[in-house]
């Protein structure tokens, strides 16, 4: 009876008769770098309506309680010849921060594990 | 390369660093997922879900074990979800009844390896994994224990319980054998 034992144990210890096909790597490859391409996309919409809605909050907030400086601004918007360019640069400014977080900061952590 | 090389490679997003860590590990997940499932296009799609989660997660990976037992875990978690959205395992030990069908001669040890290879298939999934993770992968207990979550006294009376079962059936179906020749 010891030799039922004895291949119960050879056959656990066998390999599955199972092979993974040739391009197995470059489909996990292509799955993962399709997987970043689409959370970077979504991360770039959450980061275009997260500045719109700053913008707007603090546009309503100083409309409210401070109506006097949209004048001011306006003065200064028309002496500037417009704030809307110098908001699209600041927006501009923050994406690129945000950007250079990512791929600087973030990956010098990665890199001191 | 060691592991914390291999790791920090993968993270800083290298393609042939990803390609290394499959052919480091992809014998640890088909052995697992070879295992539970046995449709090879499931096995297939479910060994690339576990390296895309293996690395998308990595970055959480903090060396407090092994890499193999930390990808390990990952495989063995997968599996189970797979065979219970599958309904693939539903019965206890005592309770299956084992199909012996095919004839085999119990003096010819490659027909009782495919006999034996039979009943394993018919093993409830956390028997088998468990039964992988020792004998094939080589995990020890403890780390048993880590993959799966399970309590030492449970992992070591799978094992027990499972090879008792396998040879109690086989001791049966060769004394049917020798009674009929």
């Amino acid at each position: 009876m010891k030799k039922i034992e004895d291949l119960i144990d050879e056959v656990l210890k066998t390999e599955p008769d199972f092979q993974l096909r040739k391009d197995f790597k470059d489909r996990v490859v292509q799955a993962i770098r399709k997987q970043e391409k689409a959370s970077q996309r979504k991360l770039y919409i959450w980061m275009a309506l997260g500045t719109l809605i700053i913008f707007g909050f603090g546009y309503g907030t100083i409309a409210y309680f401070l109506p006097g400086t949209l004048d001011s601004l306006k003065t200064f918007n028309d002496g500037v010849s417009g704030i809307i360019p110098l908001a699209v640069l600041i927006g501009l400014l923050i994406t690129v921060v945000q950007y250079l977080d990512k791929r600087l900061v973030k990956n010098k952590i990665i890199m001191n594990i | 390369m060691d592991e914390k090389q291999l790791v920090r490679q993968v993270l800083s997003g290298s393609d042939s660093a990803i390609r290394l860590l499959i052919s480091k590990y992809e014998r640890l997940v088909i052995h697992m997922v070879a295992r539970v499932v046995s449709d090879n296009m499931d096995r297939e799609e479910l060994c690339q879900d576990v390296f895309v989660k293996v690395i998308n997660k990595l970055n959480g990976f903090n060396f407090d074990a092994k890499l193999s037992t930390w990808i390990a875990t990952i495989a063995y978690r997968m599996a189970v979800n797979f065979a219970k959205k599958k309904k693939l395992d539903q019965v206890d030990l005592d309770h299956i009844e084992f199909k012996v069908g095919g004839e085999f001669q119990v003096t010819e040890k490659e027909d009782m390896k495919l006999f034996i290879h039979g009943l394993i298939d018919q093993l409830p999934v956390s028997y088998k994994t468990v039964l992988t993770l020792f004998y094939l992968d080589g995990f020890s207990y403890p780390e048993i224990v880590k993959i799966t979550g399970m309590p030492e006294g449970t992992v070591k009376n799978y094992i027990h319980r499972a090879k008792s079962k396998l040879k109690k059936i086989i001791e049966e179906h060769a004394r049917k054998e020798v009674a009929l020749i």
